[in-house]
């Protein structure tokens, strides 16, 4: 699954230190209400990548709309998984 | 042959009620008991802790688990595990437990664990006291999980199990250590034995031999 939205917004603010807001961003995922510590927030060229598993699409799209919000001007692509719920399809076997 | 389910990470908010109970209901078919390795909630209020219990109340195999990280994220460590316990889950934080399934006895030891690394890549209890404080909560956390599981060995258990949520293998630090670094476990647990060595559930391998997410 893969989202490529968020292109930057006409008149949005140059990407100054992206470094440092992609930086804040996971921080506030982490410490803020989402409480999202499984996704990671890279730099990839001028664009930035979200990859990870979250519980919920809802979660998923928290995280995508924080994301948009606090870099606002930079392209943000979307990769996060929702975990599966199922149950597995097989067993491992421990000796 | 003992069969275990064994899942964690869950982080259930009132937005996931209900979403893991229809496999739940499946596990009398396919496993002996159920063990959740913590992080069951998203911020550890009670109020998630309900979602979690009503998704394991009532199953018809022992429930064993640990908290995590985000299960003391919102100081009330001690209600979740109230919640859970009413639930019917054996919650377990330094102490052991033994569960049967016909005549088979399975013995579980947990602890969340914490940071701290392992032999060579370790902090130590030295300096500032916020520091001292953090090894020595990975040591404490680490010698309960080592002497409720040298306790269990006593118990005529047919396998014997260390349930923890941080990561107790090295593997994981070599695949990513920069994240692993905050959250590698102490250094714990009794040496194998060659017929009933505790088994790491979240991670799916034997424990290693002197390690205890």
């Amino acid at each position: 699954m893969s989202d490529h939205g968020a292109e930057p917004a006409p008149g949005a603010p140059a990407a100054e230190h992206l470094d440092y807001r992609v930086a804040h961003l996971g921080e506030r995922l982490a410490a803020g209400p989402l409480g999202e510590l499984g996704v990671r927030v890279e730099l990839r060229g001028e664009a930035v990548l979200l990859t990870g598993t979250v519980p919920s699409a809802q979660c998923r799209d928290d995280v995508l709309r924080l994301a948009r919000e606090a870099l606002a001007g930079s392209p943000v692509h979307c990769d996060i998984a929702v975990a599966e719920t199922s149950a597995p399809d097989h067993a491992e076997e421990l000796t | 042959m003992i069969r275990v389910a064994a899942v964690g990470d869950i982080h259930m908010g009132p937005e996931s009620q209900g979403v893991l109970r229809p496999s739940f209901e499946t596990l009398p078919e396919c496993a002996d008991t159920l063990l959740l390795a913590g992080d069951l909630t998203r911020h550890g209020t009670p109020e998630e802790a309900r979602v979690v219990a009503r998704e394991i109340k009532d199953l018809s195999v022992p429930v064993v688990a640990v908290l995590g990280n985000h299960d003391h994220h919102g100081d009330r460590p001690d209600e979740v595990t109230e919640i859970l316990r009413d639930a019917g889950a054996h919650v377990l934080e330094g102490q052991g437990t033994v569960v049967t399934s016909g005549d088979a006895r399975i013995g579980v030891a947990g602890t969340k664990g914490f940071g701290g690394g392992f032999v060579g890549r370790c902090a130590g209890e030295f300096g500032e006291p916020v520091m001292k404080e953090f090894v020595r909560h990975s040591r404490q956390c680490a010698d309960a999980l080592c002497t409720s599981l040298r306790a269990l060995g006593e118990q005529d258990c047919d396998v014997r199990i260390a349930l923890t949520h941080f990561s107790p293998c090295r593997t994981r630090w070599r695949v990513n250590p920069w994240r692993s670094i905050r959250s590698s476990a102490a250094t714990c647990s009794p040496r194998r034995s060659t017929r009933r060595e505790p088994i790491s559930p979240c991670t799916g391998t034997p424990t290693p031999a002197r390690n205890t997410e």
